[in-house]
């Protein structure tokens, strides 16, 4: 009996998740060699002339930060696809203001961020969307309880990041995801370093008593 | 539940924000305060668990259709048109073609039947007329 979560190739092979992963990051890159290299401002100077490989690679390479980032905020694919796209667009044709004493990727998140905001007050209430059940949870531990146990908190864990506000949220995100020092988010997002640090420090306090909190809920659940 | 008030050391402690002498200041105090180890230790495992959370991907390269969009966007600088011209071109003396003959149709068409010659009704006639007819 073929294990769950496998993928089954036209050749009736049957793979195990991790070989799914490693076919998936192989064939995922499908960028040139020279281009992966290049660093952003040389990137965006070719861009700027019309090299297509520049504009494709400044894509690439911030496609799915930008999305990571814009899905927490506004917990909806469609929504997140939408405005990063929105985001990367409004870059492109911003490109010959960018300066190249700012790095590229702050103010990429500055319009990512705004754009954002302006989603998130247009729409007004923030809604929660449920984690998908079958979503890849990090697996290697031996247990099928402890991997249930993990998959719990995981979920705790986003549900309790979509209910912290949104000037939490997003230096916790910026912080946790895109490893920005405090200076990086306090330049990304126009405010203090000591705004940064005690947004972050209030944030963390917060979710940890939240997903705490969801923890003893489920386990009231469980035995009830 | 944390009761010593330096929530914003112990976190900028994990990230490795503080200066040196702050952070040696800090290293002093935890080695006598239970309650801001215990913190440190609930946003460690706190930052370990976001970390690994699963990794949101779009799933597909955006570049194709980002690029769509953007050379027909009317932001799009003029230079940049130039990337489709080959395929421009061609198609748009296609339409300029098409639109054309519709319009030379319409115009016979619409005009009165005694005032196009012959040649012309000839070119809307499905059976082709012989100059002679052979009956027999």
């Amino acid at each position: 009996m073929p294990p769950t979560r496998t993928l089954a190739l036209a050749s009736g092979v049957w793979l195990s998740v991790d070989e799914t992963r490693t076919i998936r990051s192989q064939v995922k890159d499908v960028r040139p060699m020279s281009m992966r290299q290049t660093p952003d401002d040389e990137c965006i100077a070719l861009c700027q002339q019309g090299d297509r490989a520049a504009f494709d690679e400044l894509v690439r390479r911030y496609q799915d930060h930008l999305y990571r980032y814009i899905f927490h905020m506004v917990r909806s694919r469609e929504e997140a696809l939408d405005l990063t796209q929105e985001t990367l667009l409004k870059a492109l044709h911003g490109l010959e203001t960018w300066r190249p004493d700012a790095p590229f990727r702050h103010w990429l998140f500055r319009i990512a961020y705004n754009t954002t905001i302006d989603a998130l007050r247009h729409k007004g209430q923030v809604e929660y969307v449920a984690i998908e059940e079958d979503d890849d949870f990090p697996d290697g531990n031996p247990t099928p309880e402890a991997r249930a146990h993990l998959g719990q908190r995981c979920r705790n864990l986003e549900i309790a990041l979509g209910m912290l506000s949104h000037e939490h949220r997003q230096v916790l995100l910026l912080r946790e995801f895109e490893e920005m020092s405090y200076r990086e988010i306090a330049d990304t997002l126009c405010i203090s370093e000591g705004t940064v640090k005690s947004r972050i420090a209030r944030a963390r306090t917060e979710l940890a008593t939240l997903c705490e909190a969801l923890m003893d809920g489920a386990h009231a659940g469980d035995l009830s | 539940m944390h009761i010593c008030n330096q929530n914003e050391e112990v976190s900028a402690y994990v990230d490795d924000e503080l200066s040196p002498s702050a952070r040696r200041g800090f290293e002093t105090h935890i080695a006598q305060c239970s309650a801001c180890r215990e913190e440190l230790a609930r946003i460690r495992c706190l930052r370990d668990t976001l970390r690994g959370l699963p990794a949101r991907t779009v799933g597909y390269d955006l570049a194709p259709t980002l690029r769509a969009r953007y050379l027909w966007s009317p932001m799009a600088p003029k230079g940049r048109r130039g990337w489709h011209l080959p395929v421009l071109l061609p198609l748009s003396s296609a339409l300029a073609a098409t639109v054309f003959l519709g319009v030379y149709v319409g115009l016979v068409i619409s005009t009165p039947v005694d005032h196009i010659s012959s040649a012309k009704l000839a070119l809307l006639d499905p059976v082709p007329a012989c100059s002679t007819m052979v009956l027999f």
